[in-house]
């Protein structure tokens, strides 16, 4: 005859055990008393868990969450903006210094060969030597200075706008 | 809005319907603060962190592929939140004195009789807010969210027989101190 211990008793109560087992405990059960009391109070402690209440949140809990979830929302879209901007700025900066580099080179250059090939050759051999000369000793740490600068200014933003959703 | 599956709000809320999220909030907020409460012990600390989850989880709703139902991923974050602010508070202790291979008996950890006779369910409430972090979590699962003891398992990322252990554990702690706080007869 088999013991009966809680562990039996709560596998028997979830249902976990085989058919015959389960016949087995159902008469050592109806056999005994003793046994059947540890059983209604294992099976009482069930009942009663699962008539347990949930635990209530303050009653303004989803307002103001989706508040919450509206603000973090906006900063996303004005973190996604900052972005933008910054890199539209950068783009616009590029776009300055190779624009004034083209027109630096149209006004000084001089046509003085009719192939197209050559003349193609010609215009981008003087468009790198321009270009280099742009970045030469001299320039270079102005430019880097100048795009240290912005970079640096841009992620105060950057950090400063993060800091701000995040508190917000 | 009763009828209406966790999913279908999910893709509403997908589609920019922000405002649906808040019947999400409304079906889970008070299961996943009684599994808070129960972890962290502190009703305050619980709204705080179920907060963030809910948070977490709005702005994790584009990689919710609905491979598993949303309340096992939901009450992933709740556990795993609730988890990472414990050990911030270096609680985690407890968590693994409360392991299941620790011979621990959880009806001596928490024997205390009570000079007046409390109403059974409510005294059954305040045992099982005073069990272990792990045990306390098993049975709200259980019971308050009715998850099967495999999406237990998944939520708590352990197997499912450690479960079953735990929430067997807890079920004959929780009978032994009524029998000691002479409960039995309102338990029969």
């Amino acid at each position: 005859m088999i013991e009966l211990n809680d562990d039996l008793l709560n596998k028997y109560i979830d249902g976990e055990l085989d058919r015959e087992m389960m016949e087995q405990i159902k008469e050592k059960l109806e056999s005994s008393h003793q046994d059947m009391m540890k059983y209604r109070m294992l099976l009482s402690v069930h009942n009663e868990l699962k008539k347990m209440p949930a635990e209530e949140v303050s009653s303004s809990f989803t307002s103001n969450l989706m508040l919450k979830v509206q603000r973090s929302l906006k900063s996303k879209r004005e973190q996604n903006f900052f972005i933008v901007s910054v890199l539209s700025l950068f783009f616009l900066i590029c776009v300055g210094i190779i624009g004034y580099l083209i027109a630096n080179y149209i006004f000084t250059a001089q046509p003085n060969s009719s192939d197209v090939v050559t003349q193609f050759t010609e215009h981008s051999e003087d468009f790198i030597t321009l270009l280099k000369n742009f970045f030469s000793k001299g320039n270079i740490s102005i430019i880097g200075s100048v795009f240290s600068f912005i970079l640096l200014i841009s992620g105060y933003f950057f950090y400063d706008s993060l800091k701000h959703s995040k508190q917000e | 809005m009763k009828g209406v599956s966790d999913q279908e709000i999910i893709e509403s809320v997908k589609k920019g319907n922000h405002s649906d999220y808040a019947i999400l909030i409304d079906r889970y907020k008070n299961k996943a603060f009684s599994m808070l409460t129960r972890m962290l012990k502190n009703r305050m600390e619980a709204e705080e962190v179920l907060q963030d989850c809910f948070l977490k989880a709005f702005k994790g709703l584009n990689n919710f592929k609905g491979d598993s139902k949303f309340s096992t991923w939901f009450y992933k974050i709740v556990y795993n939140s609730a988890l990472s602010r414990l050990s911030v508070q270096k609680r985690k202790t407890e968590m693994e004195m409360s392991s299941v291979q620790d011979h621990f008996n959880l009806a001596s950890e928490y024997d205390y009789n009570l000079t007046e006779q409390k109403d059974l369910s409510l005294y059954i409430k305040e045992m099982v807010d005073k069990l272990p972090t792990n045990y306390a979590s098993v049975i709200s699962m259980f019971y308050l969210e009715n998850l099967s003891c495999e999406e237990i398992g998944d939520v708590m990322g352990t197997s499912v027989n450690n479960v079953k252990v735990m929430l067997h554990r807890s079920r004959s702690a929780l009978k032994d101190i009524m029998i000691k706080n002479n409960y039995s007869e309102e338990l029969l």
